[in-house]
């Protein structure tokens, strides 16, 4: 969801070693090793270990807002590594597994690769070596015109439209071209 | 068969207080002569700084305090509740306080005692940090710390959590070394175009 950018996030772990920002031009680096665990909002990380990249001092975004210290990415790896988050608009839950997600904390996109396994809540199922994923749209992006680059999609089909004791009360909503179907 | 038994109730006893006595008799006396507290020291400063330089002349840490107490036979220093300050590899310093310190005699190893705590004041080359943890030892020169107690590290937007702790104040690497807990503040959220 869009607004778990505006939440605190949490980390647990077994080890962490963090580079403070040693200069101007060069982010600030945490590298975190066992059983990691991030909270953001409805946003859940899982992954063996995780580095996460902060924007280096006086950096500011395109409105001029400053971002020093601010995550700005988070590579998570894991035998899978595991995120999901409650999609906008009470769209459900998006759960994704891989071997690797690369997360770009300012554009909310995660690349995903090795073994990628994405289900959308009621919606669909998406098996596949590479996708990117826009945590803010729901857009997904993948293959690459190589064998390996093959996906595989599984869609949910359309829920039944209700049993015929219903008939007559449609037929009448048909006359009056207010039954809403495609 | 009654006095009998009552004669050897007897002798159980004589040998029984007769064996503490003589334990009692050849116990481990305490020496008297023993001192409490630090050390008997050959000098004591008050209100004392204590500049340490290395090879080059390079300042390597300050220490100052109400009570310096200097031991005579390894040429170690004790001081009560010290405030000291440590250079890093960017010649910023951390400074900080502690309930009591140990300084080596070459000032290479200083065991910082009890509570401690570490400022770093923010700079061009990074924010304000700041360490709570404590027993922390430290060697200067080579700007390297370590503890095993739970350090909590604080920086703008961030507190990081952890039980054990090692620093390296060359490349300003700070290892939380089990049971992390770390906590971000968000930045103002990035709106993609919407």
């Amino acid at each position: 969801r869009s607004s778990d950018r505006e939440q605190a996030m949490d980390i647990t772990a077994d080890y962490q070693k963090t580079q403070l920002n040693t200069n101007n031009n060069q982010p600030g680096a945490t590298h975190l090793k066992g059983n990691v665990r991030m909270v953001q909002g409805t946003m859940k990380v899982h992954g063996d270990e995780a580095t996460m990249y902060q924007h280096p001092n006086n950096a500011k975004d395109a409105q001029g807002n400053d971002l020093s210290g601010g995550v700005q990415r988070v590579v998570i790896i894991g035998k899978p590594a595991h995120l999901e988050e409650q999609q906008d608009n009470n769209a459900g839950l998006v759960s994704a597994d891989a071997e690797k997600i690369d997360y770009n904390a300012d554009t909310g996109i995660a690349e995903l690769t090795g073994d990628v396994k994405v289900v959308q809540q009621g919606r669909g199922e998406f098996h596949g070596a590479h996708m990117t994923y826009n945590t803010n749209t729901g857009e997904m992006e993948s293959g690459d015109y190589t064998p390996a680059g093959r996906i595989h999609i599984i869609t949910q089909p359309k829920p039944k439209s209700k049993p015929a004791k219903d008939a007559p009360a449609k037929a009448d909503a048909k006359a009056a071209g207010t039954d809403g179907s495609l | 068969m009654e006095r009998r038994y009552w004669l050897i109730v007897v002798v159980l006893a004589v040998l029984a207080a007769g064996s503490q006595f003589l334990l009692w008799l050849t116990r481990e006396r305490p020496n008297e002569q023993t001192f409490a507290g630090p050390p008997r020291s050959d000098y004591t400063l008050t209100d004392f700084t204590l500049d340490a330089l290395d090879a080059a002349g390079q300042r390597t840490f300050q220490v100052s305090g109400p009570r310096l107490d200097r031991r005579g036979d390894d040429g170690s220093v004790f001081v009560t509740t010290p405030d000291y300050m440590l250079i890093d590899g960017g010649g910023h310093p951390w400074k900080g306080k502690s309930d009591a310190a140990w300084v080596n005699k070459d000032g290479t190893l200083m065991k910082l005692q009890g509570h401690v705590e570490m400022h770093r004041e923010p700079g061009s080359d990074g924010k304000q940090v700041d360490v709570v943890t404590s027993d922390l030892t430290t060697w200067p020169k080579d700007k390297k710390m370590e503890t095993a107690a739970p350090a909590t590290i604080t920086q703008p937007g961030s507190i990081l959590r952890g039980i054990g702790m090692r620093g390296d104040l060359n490349d300003k690497a700070l290892e939380l070394l089990s049971d992390v807990h770390s906590t971000l503040q968000p930045k103002r959220a990035l709106r993609p175009a919407e």
